[in-house]
């Protein structure tokens, strides 16, 4: 069985281009467009890592990512949070809330896989 | 750590800031590969464009408004495929200003996009071979992405044969389009050449950190 993964961004080509990358490589790919999103298709899905953005509407991905966290048998679940924001603050907050690295955009396709590859093997 | 494509966001007392007696307020320059935003009233954002596109984007209930300059980098691959190096770059120049304007309080639904530049100044070979316009290009990289992403333009003025001065006001979204007079042309262009060898050598991709 391929692992699933979760794809959460408000931006419609970057699901895209995540999706593709990973989808090449054998995952199944689900997405989300915001974190309330996310958080519904998690219930509906056996997710075994998450991808998130972190600027979206509704719930954000640092919201999102300490509400997966708070979800029972997800608090071991992979989170990475992939997003245009490089700024250390931001980073702790993010570490803080639960995930398990940082992927500062434009992502390098070979880089991500090997991350997922590494944290959901 | 990897190396990151994107300029790091500048030091503020870094930008170039002036004060401009024609328009009677202070202007902040934008240069290729950066963005900046703004909800001073006192501030204009300017930029000179030869191929290369800029988005003006602002959010009218906010008053918040802010200008990128970019163009796409070349490649070996086919552009039209999902996931090429060029789509990447110029997916982050866009994501990298409406973030910053919604961090701030803008709202996606709201935003108001007018784009300029995609001169056809610069030409180059394309990935098949044949002689790829830059500047339409980059045109058709910012239309497909903002219809991509659904978010419409508002006004646009691309491609055409000369580089153009854009104005942009944050506080308002107005935008004063000059075109360029001869003779101011070379320097935009031995500018955009310099740019477009930097980013032939730049690797596009942003660093991964795994937390312990």
């Amino acid at each position: 069985m391929s692992k699933c993964i979760l794809a959460v961004d408000d931006s419609k080509t970057m699901r895209e281009m995540v999706a593709f990358t990973l989808r090449g490589a054998g995952y199944k790919v689900v997405e989300a467009v915001n974190g309330v999103e996310g958080l519904s298709m998690l219930g509906r899905e056996t997710v075994d890592c998450v991808i998130t953005d972190v600027n979206m509407p509704q719930m954000d991905g640092l919201t999102l990512t300490r509400r997966i966290r708070a979800t029972p048998g997800h608090a071991g679940t992979p989170i990475l949070v992939l997003t245009t924001e490089s700024d250390q603050s931001k980073k702790n907050e993010g570490r803080a809330a639960g995930a398990t690295g940082w992927i500062v955009k434009p992502f390098s396709p070979e880089k991500l896989l090997q991350v997922v590859a590494k944290v959901c093997p | 750590m990897t190396h990151c494509a994107a300029r790091e966001p500048m030091a503020e007392e870094n930008r170039r800031r002036w004060y401009d007696p024609t328009f009677k307020m202070m202007a902040v320059k934008v240069l290729p590969g950066e963005h900046y935003v703004s909800r001073d009233p006192h501030e204009m954002v300017v930029t000179v464009l030869g191929s290369c596109v800029a988005a003006c984007v602002w959010d009218p209930v906010r008053r918040i408004g802010g200008m990128n300059h970019f163009m796409l980098p070349e490649s070996n691959e086919q552009d039209g495929l999902p996931v090429t190096r060029s789509r990447r770059y110029g997916n982050y120049a866009m994501e990298a200003l409406l973030n910053d304007i919604l961090r701030r309080g803008g709202q996606r639904d709201r935003l108001e996009i007018k784009v300029f530049g995609g001169a056809n100044v610069l030409t180059a070979m394309g990935a098949n071979g044949g002689s790829l316009a830059i500047g339409e290009r980059n045109a058709g990289f910012v239309r497909r992405y903002l219809s991509e992403e659904q978010l419409a333009i508002t006004a646009e003025d691309l491609g055409g044969l000369h580089p153009r001065r854009i104005h942009f006001f944050p506080q308002t979204g107005k935008v004063v389009r000059l075109f360029l007079r001869k003779g101011f042309e070379q320097a935009v262009l031995s500018r955009e050449n310099s740019y477009r060898r930097q980013l032939w050598e730049t690797r596009v991709e942003g660093e991964v950190e795994l937390f312990e």
